[in-house]
């Protein structure tokens, strides 16, 4: 990655005074990415797909995202119950080990959401 | 029941506090420079201070620069985040330096031009005005003329002369003014058989004169 930019010594206070705005922004943008819900998805073991299908990215605010799992307004098309199960797949059970496709997905990705925030701090600048 | 039918991992970007602060000191900082360097430009003074904080200052700006490089080059936010921090407090450190600079116009200029050149990492930028000033915090004065004294940067202006040390000779015990006097070589000598001592040496002294006299005339 290589960004160039020329800056009048004069100018250069006001530039670096925007940079904390441009940050937020970057930050903000970036969090738009589904890129933890790809993961997630890839990562997680797969009987129905109702699981699967009930892994969501929600935005919680300008800097808040979350990844979740399950619900009940999610069916399991085989027993007809809500995937109220998701927790026990994660975290796994004294009879099933654990398959933490979430955490698996926030690890792997966190780097990818700070790298493109930089990226994009560095385009607006 | 919906909470403990669900998973969630909430994510946080956290951090912007502490980017932005440092953003709003390196801004601080970078407007205490531009005034600074324009101070130097209207004085144009030629005689710098070299301070003795500067040395550890440039090993900070140094391993600060390779730190924010290697962040670039891996694209590790959390380590540039540190280096940025860095750097902030090396130009903190530099500030007392850059209200010492007075570097002429022309120093001014290369700072500039350094700025110019620099590509890619606006947290380098007031690093560079760091390091332009402490690069022209260095360059003495030849103003007077004169023996170089200590080695080190000068400022030498067009169809000034410097002649390699080898080549000078000062004979300031001779006269109470400086005075340089050409020299050459070293010359070789070699004999066909191993001469003895005296002859040797005496073969030495017509050798200088025959020299001497060859010089006098040109030749």
């Amino acid at each position: 990655m290589r960004v160039t930019r020329r800056i009048r010594l004069e100018d250069l206070g006001l530039e670096l005074e925007l940079i904390p705005q441009k940050i937020g922004e970057a930050a903000a943008l970036t969090l738009h990415e589904p890129w933890m819900l790809a993961a997630a998805q890839s990562f997680c073991p797969v009987d129905t797909g109702a699981l699967l299908g009930s892994i969501r990215w929600e935005l919680r605010g300008p800097h808040e995202a979350a990844l979740i799992a399950g619900g009940m307004g999610y069916i399991n098309p085989r027993t007809g119950r809500p995937v109220d199960y998701a927790r026990y797949v994660h975290d796994g059970t004294s009879r099933m080990p654990a398959r933490p496709f979430l955490l698996q997905a926030v690890l792997q990705e966190r780097l990818r959401y700070a790298r493109e925030m930089l990226r994009k701090t560095l385009e607006a600048t | 029941m919906a909470e403990r039918a669900e998973i969630e991992y909430q994510v946080t970007v956290t951090g912007l506090g502490e980017a932005s602060a440092a953003a709003n000191s390196a801004a601080a900082q970078a407007k205490q420079a531009s005034a600074s360097l324009e101070s130097a430009k209207s004085s144009g003074s030629q005689a710098i201070p070299i301070l003795f904080s500067s040395v550890r200052a440039l090993t900070n700006a140094r391993q600060a620069a390779e730190q924010a490089n290697k962040a670039i080059r891996d694209l590790d936010p959390m380590m540039a985040l540190y280096a940025f921090v860095n750097m902030v407090q090396t130009v903190q450190a530099l500030t007392s330096l850059m209200k010492a600079l007075k570097a002429s116009t022309a120093a001014a200029s290369a700072a500039q031009a350094i700025l110019t050149t620099l590509a890619g990492a606006w947290w380098l930028i007031p690093l560079a005005i760091a390091a332009g000033a402490l690069i022209y915090s260095r360059i003495q004065s030849m103003q007077a003329g004169g023996i170089v004294k200590e080695t080190g940067l000068y400022l030498l202006h067009k169809k000034e002369e410097v002649v390699p040390n080898h080549r000078v000779y000062s004979t300031t015990h001779y006269s109470s003014y400086a005075r340089t006097v050409q020299s050459f070589g070293p010359i070789y000598v070699s004999f066909e058989k191993q001469p003895e001592e005296d002859e040797r040496d005496a073969w030495m002294r017509g050798l200088e004169e025959r020299l001497a006299q060859k010089i006098r005339r040109g030749g």
